[in-house]
C-alpha cells in the first residue's frame, strides 16, 4: 500500500518538476535536453518497471553531466555554470527517489528551480506560472502528508494558505528594506546587451537594428519638453578609425546634487542591466536621485563608478545649459585629425568652407544640402566591411550607402578638417510612446549615433546628419519605424490622450500591466522602495526604519493571527460541554464524585443526600432535565440551547444556596 | 550524548505527565498539545534561507515575494497543524489481557469536534505508528497493539497522537494517559499430565457449585441476573427470591496449585497451571487455583478463568 502511493506520489512530484522546468527551455536548451531525457527515463521506469541506474552508473551520469556543463559555459566561476548544476543535479536526484523523504527533497529542489527561472527570466508571463509552481509544490506537500485524502481537500488547504499568504508576503515585500550592494559576486548573468560599444567604430550598431529588447523606460514630468535623443556617451577621442571617449580619471567627474524632496524630477528612468557604466540622459543634468556622477565632456555614472548590473532607477532635472567658452584643451581635442587618412574628403570640406567663406552654418547648410539632394542612402546593408583604409572617402563619394555612424563619422571628419569643433555622441533616439501609462519604451533598435559640433557664442549643437536624408532613400522598415516614433500622435503632445484604435488600447494596455510589473515588483529595488515612500509621505525613512517597522509588522501579524486562532477556537467551543464542565466542577468543589461512571442524575442524587436542604431544588432540575431529554423539537440547536439555560441556572442556584445557608 | 539525549527525555516524561489530564475520555486542548517544527520544516527553512539570502544579493525583487509567500505560509500551517489535532477526544474503551509474547489490545473511540482530522500517526513509545489518513467527525474506533513481553500487571503506557499535516513542517502531538491496568497471564505450556481432582484427594464436595442436581435454595436481591434458576414457586408465595443453586453430578473439581508440579522454575510451573486452567474451561470442570495459600471458589465460565489467570499473572 506504501509502495502504491510512493508511486503515485512520484509521479506526480516528477510532473511538477519538469512544469517548474519548463521555462529553461529557451535560455538553457543543452540543459533542459539533459534533464528532461533523465526526468521522463525516470518516469518511464517507474510505469514500466525499468531498472533505475546503479551506483557505477549515477557516478556516470554525474561526470557526464559536469562535462557537459563545462562544455556548455567553459567558465566554472559563472552564475551559468553554478544554474547548471543545480538545474542538473535536482533532476538526477529523480534517479533515486523511493521513499518519502526523497520525494520530500526533490519539492526542495523545485523551490531552487523557480529560483533559478526568477533570476533568468522576467518576462510578464513568468509571474503568474511561477504562482502556478509555487501552488502545485504546496499542493505537493499536503499529498505527500496525507497521500490518500483527496485533492478537493488537499486544493483547499494549499488554495487558504496561499491567499492568506498574499498580502501579507506582499506587505512584507514592499516593506523589507532593500540595499544596493551585493553581498558576494559571481559574474553576472548577461541579461541585456548593450545598444552601443565604448568606442564607435563603423559596424557596430547594426547588429543592433533587430534587437526590440528594452533598454529603458522613462516617465517624463508634465512640465518638461523631452527632446528624441538619449545621451549615453561622448566620443572625442577619433584615431582614424574609432571614436573614443576622452580619457578622464573618475576623479574628473563631478557629483549632481541631489534632487531636494518635493521638487519635481524632469524625467525617471528605470535601465536596465546593461553591464556597462553609462547612464542615458537628455541634455544636460543638474540634479540627480541618488546621487549621480557627472562630466559633460564623457557621460553620467552612478556614483561608485560601477557597471550597471541590476536594473536601476534614477531620476533628473534636465536643464539648457548654460554658455561657458571652449577651453583650448578641448577645442584641440575636438578638432583632432589623425595625419593620414581620408585625403578627399578633406579636401572636399577644406573646399567647400572656403566656398562659403569659413560660415559655419553655411557649411552645415552645404552638408545637408549634398546629403538630401545626392545620392545618399540610409541602409543597414553596406558595401564597406571591415576597417578599410579612406573607408569615409569611399562611402561619401562612391557608396553613398550606409546607416547613421557612417554620417556621423562623415561629417565629423568633415567638420574637424575645417577646424570646427565636432564630437560624436552615441546613445539612443526616439522610443515608443505608451499613450495609456504615460511613459517612453526605448529598445535596443532605437540605438544611434550623431554628432554635436561647437559654436561660438551657443556652445555644443546637436547635429543628426540621418535627418539630412531624402526619405525617399531611406530603407522602408526604419521609415517607417521613424515615422511612427517621429509622428505627432505622441512626441509632440506626448503627455496628451489620445483616441486609439481598441486593438492598440489593449496592446498599450498589456504594456501598462508588464510595466507595472516591472516598475513595483519584478524591479522593486531601492530607488523604487525611495520613491515609494515618498509618494506615502515617509520620505525621511530610512533603512533602519524600515527594518524596524518590518519587523515590526511581522511581530504584529503574528500576533494578529495568533489571536484570530484563539477566538476561532473560543467560538467554535461546546457551549453546552463547557457549562456542563463548570456544574461538574461546582459539583466537585462540594466533594461529588464527577469522574465516569458517575452519570449526571447520579450526580445530583448524591449531592441530595449530602444536603437533603436541596432535594426540592434537584428533584425540579432533574424533572426538568428529563423533560428536556424526552421532548423532541424541531431545532436541534434550540433543544441544547435549552439544556445550557437548565445547567447554568442549576449552577447558579446551588452556588446561591450553599452560600446563603 | 547519550546520556544527555535520556536525561532531557525523561525530564520532559515527567514534565508532560505531571501536566497531563488522567480521565477517561480525553481531550486534546492548547494545554496539552504541543507543536515544533519537523526535520522537513528545518530542511524547508534553510531552503527559504538561501532564497532569501539570494534575494538580497542578487536584488531579483520576485525572489523576495516568493520567499515571504512560503514563509507566510509555512506559518500559516503552524495554525492549521494545530488546529487539526486540537479539540479531538479519545476515549479507551477496553484494554484486552493477553498471554505472554501475545499482544494486548487496546480499544480507543476518537471523536472530533464539528471537523475532520487528517494524516493522524499514534503509537505507544517505542512502537511503530499506525497512520490515518482520515477522521470524520462522527469518530472512529481504533485498536493498538501492545506485545505482552512480560507476566504481570500493568498500567497502559502513555498513547501518543501527532500529526504532520498539512504541509508536513511542523509536527503536532499530544499524550493520552489511561488509569487503565492490564494482565499478562503466563504462556499456556502443557505439563504433559492431568493432576487429580480435589475430591480424588480425599476432599468432599459438598460446598461446590454444580450444574446438573438441584443443591439448595440461595436468597438473592436481584434475580434476574440468572432467570433460569428463579425458584418461582417460592417466589408466587410472596416469600421473596430465592435462586436454585445445582451440584456437578460427577461431584469432581480441580484445585491447581503449583505445588502439584516436579518443575522447580515457578515461570514454567505458572505456564502449567495455565494450561490446566485453560485446558478445564475448555472442557466444562469446575476449577479453582490455589496460590501462595490463597484458594478461589471452585466456579467455571470466562468471568472465573479471567479471575484465575490474573492470579498467575501478579504470583
Amino acid at each position: 500500500m506504501q509502495a502504491d502511493n510512493n508511486k503515485g506520489n512520484i509521479k506526480s512530484v516528477l510532473i511538477v518538476m519538469l512544469f517548474c522546468y519548463v521555462p529553461h527551455i529557451t535560455d538553457l536548451p543543452v540543459v533542459f535536453t539533459f534533464v528532461i531525457i533523465t526526468v521522463l527515463y525516470r518516469l518511464v521506469a517507474q510505469r514500466f518497471h525499468l531498472p533505475l541506474p546503479n551506483i557505477w552508473l549515477r557516478l556516470f551520469l554525474i561526470l557526464f553531466s559536469l562535462g557537459l556543463l563545462y562544455w556548455q559555459y567553459r567558465i566554472l566561476q559563472s552564475s551559468g555554470f553554478y544554474i547548471g548544476c543545480l538545474l542538473v543535479f535536482a533532476a538526477l536526484k529523480s534517479l533515486e527517489v523511493h521513499t518519502i523523504r526523497d520525494l520530500r527533497v526533490l519539492v526542495l529542489c523545485n523551490f531552487y528551480v523557480v529560483l533559478t527561472v526568477l533570476l533568468l527570466h522576467q518576462e510578464l508571463w513568468i509571474f503568474p506560472y511561477i504562482i502556478l509552481g509555487v501552488l502545485a509544490n504546496l499542493a505537493l506537500m499536503v499529498k505527500l502528508t496525507a497521500p490518500q485524502v483527496d485533492l478537493k481537500v488537499t486544493s483547499k488547504h494549499f488554495i487558504k494558505h496561499f491567499l492568506i499568504a498574499l498580502p501579507i508576503s506582499l506587505l512584507l515585500f514592499y516593506l523589507f528594506p532593500r540595499f544596493t550592494h551585493p553581498l558576494w559576486r559571481v559574474p553576472a548573468l548577461s541579461q541585456t546587451k548593450v545598444g552601443f560599444n565604448e568606442e564607435m567604430t563603423i559596424g557596430n550598431l547594426s547588429e543592433v537594428f533587430n534587437d526590440d529588447s528594452n533598454v529603458m523606460r522613462v516617465v517624463f514630468d508634465k512640465k518638461f519638453k523631452p527632446t528624441l535623443y538619449w545621451r549615453g556617451l561622448v566620443l572625442s577621442q577619433f584615431n582614424g578609425w574609432s571614436w573614443k571617449p576622452a580619457n578622464r580619471e573618475a576623479s574628473q567627474f563631478a557629483s549632481l546634487k541631489l534632487i531636494e524632496p518635493g521638487t519635481p524630477a524632469s524625467y525617471e528612468i528605470m535601465l536596465d542591466p546593461h553591464q556597462k557604466k553609462w547612464l542615458f540622459y537628455q541634455d544636460n543634468p543638474v540634479a540627480a536621485k541618488p546621487n549621480l556622477l557627472f562630466l559633460p565632456d564623457v557621460g553620467l555614472v552612478q556614483q561608485n563608478n560601477s557597471p550597471v548590473y541590476y536594473r536601476l532607477n534614477y531620476s533628473l532635472v534636465d536643464k539648457l545649459p548654460t554658455y561657458k567658452p571652449i577651453t583650448d584643451e578641448a577645442r584641440k581635442q575636438n578638432t583632432y585629425l589623425p595625419p593620414r587618412g581620408n585625403p578627399k574628403l578633406r579636401a572636399w570640406a577644406k573646399q567647400q568652407f572656403a566656398a562659403v567663406k569659413q560660415n559655419q552654418q553655411a557649411m552645415i547648410a552645404v552638408i545637408a544640402r549634398r546629403v538630401y539632394q545626392e545620392n545618399y542612402w540610409y541602409s543597414l546593408v553596406t558595401a564597406n566591411t571591415g576597417i578599410q583604409a579612406n573607408l569615409m572617402d569611399r562611402f561619401w563619394f562612391e557608396t553613398k550607402r550606409g546607416y547613421c555612424e557612417y554620417y556621423t563619422g562623415a561629417v565629423a571628419i568633415i567638420l574637424r578638417a575645417v577646424g570646427i569643433p565636432a564630437r560624436v555622441i552615441v546613445g539612443y533616439r526616439g522610443g515608443k510612446w505608451n499613450p495609456v501609462a504615460q511613459y517612453l519604451t526605448v529598445q535596443q533598435n532605437d540605438a544611434h549615433a550623431w554628432l554635436e559640433y561647437w559654436q561660438e557664442g551657443l556652445g555644443w549643437q546637436r547635429l543628426d546628419p540621418v535627418s539630412f536624408i531624402n526619405p525617399k532613400r531611406i530603407d522602408p522598415t526604419i521609415h517607417q519605424k521613424q515615422a511612427e516614433e517621429t509622428a505627432e500622435g505622441w512626441f509632440n503632445n506626448w503627455n496628451q490622450g489620445s483616441n486609439l484604435p481598441w486593438l492598440a488600447r489593449i496592446s498599450f494596455m498589456l504594456e501598462s500591466v508588464q510595466f507595472f510589473w516591472e516598475r513595483w515588483l519584478l524591479f522593486y529595488n531601492q530607488d523604487t522602495q525611495r520613491a515609494l515612500l515618498q509618494k506615502i509621505g515617509l520620505e525621511k525613512w530610512d533603512q533602519t526604519n524600515l527594518l524596524q517597522s518590518f519587523i515590526g509588522v511581522l511581530l504584529v501579524i503574528l500576533a494578529l493571527a495568533g489571536a484570530w486562532y484563539l477566538i476561532r477556537q473560543w467560538r467554535e467551543r461546546d457551549a453546552l460541554l463547557e457549562e456542563y464542565h463548570h456544574l461538574q466542577h461546582e459539583l466537585a468543589l462540594l466533594g461529588i464524585e464527577t469522574q465516569p461512571p458517575a452519570t449526571l442524575a447520579k450526580q445530583l442524587q448524591d449531592l441530595e443526600a449530602k444536603y437533603p436542604q436541596l432535594k426540592e431544588l434537584l428533584c425540579s432540575y432533574m424533572h426538568q432535565y428529563e423533560q428536556l431529554r424526552l421532548h423532541h423539537t424541531d431545532s436541534k440547536a434550540e433543544h441544547r440551547e435549552d439544556i445550557l439555560k437548565m445547567f447554568r441556572a442549576l449552577r447558579a442556584q446551588i452556588k446561591t444556596y450553599l452560600h446563603d445557608t | 550524548m547519550g546520556s544527555l539525549a535520556q536525561k532531557v527525555n525523561y525530564t520532559w516524561s515527567k514534565w508532560v505527565k505531571r501536566r497531563a489530564f488522567t480521565g477517561n475520555p480525553q481531550q486534546f486542548h492548547g494545554g496539552n498539545l504541543y507543536i515544533l517544527p519537523s526535520a522537513f520544516g528545518w530542511a524547508f527553512a534553510l531552503v527559504l534561507l538561501t532564497l532569501f539570502l539570494c534575494a538580497i544579493n542578487y536584488q531579483v525583487s520576485p525572489v523576495f515575494f516568493f520567499t515571504f509567500l512560503l514563509a507566510v505560509a509555512g506559518l500559516v500551517s503552524a495554525w492549521e497543524a494545530h488546529f487539526n489535532l486540537k479539540g479531538m477526544s479519545v476515549k479507551c474503551l477496553s484494554v484486552a489481557d493477553a498471554y505472554q509474547n501475545d499482544v494486548v489490545n487496546v480499544v480507543l473511540w476518537i471523536t472530533l469536534e464539528n471537523k475532520p482530522c487528517y494524516a493522524l500517526e499514534y503509537f505507544f513509545r517505542d512502537q511503530q505508528a499506525i497512520k490515518i489518513e482520515k477522521i470524520t467527525p462522527e469518530g472512529i474506533q481504533i485498536i493498538l497493539q501492545l506485545p505482552a513481553k512480560q507476566r504481570g500487571c500493568f498500567q497502559l503506557p502513555r498513547i501518543t497522537f501527532k500529526s504532520y499535516f498539512p504541509l508536513g513542517l511542523f509536527r503536532v502531538w499530544g499524550y493520552v494517559y489511561f488509569q487503565t491496568n492490564y494482565y499478562v497471564y503466563p504462556q499456556s505450556i502443557s505439563p504433559g499430565f492431568w493432576p487429580n481432582s480435589w475430591s480424588e484427594n480425599g476432599n468432599k464436595a459438598s460446598n461446590i457449585i454444580g450444574n446438573e442436581e438441584l443443591y439448595e435454595l440461595k436468597p438473592v436481591n436481584n434475580p434476574w441476573t440468572q432467570p433460569g434458576r428463579i425458584a418461582w414457586k417460592i417466589a408466587a408465595r410472596g416469600q421473596g427470591w430465592y435462586l436454585k443453586t445445582l451440584v456437578n453430578s460427577e461431584g469432581s473439581c480441580w484445585l491447581f496449585r503449583i505445588e502439584d508440579l516436579p518443575a522447580a522454575d515457578i515461570e514454567q510451573s505458572l505456564q502449567h497451571v495455565c494450561y490446566w486452567l485453560q485446558t478445564a474451561e475448555q472442557k466444562g470442570y469446575l476449577y479453582g487455583v490455589e496460590l501462595k495459600g490463597i484458594k478461589t471458589d471452585f466456579a467455571k465460565g470466562p468471568a472465573h478463568l479471567t479471575q484465575c489467570l490474573r492470579q498467575l499473572a501478579i504470583y
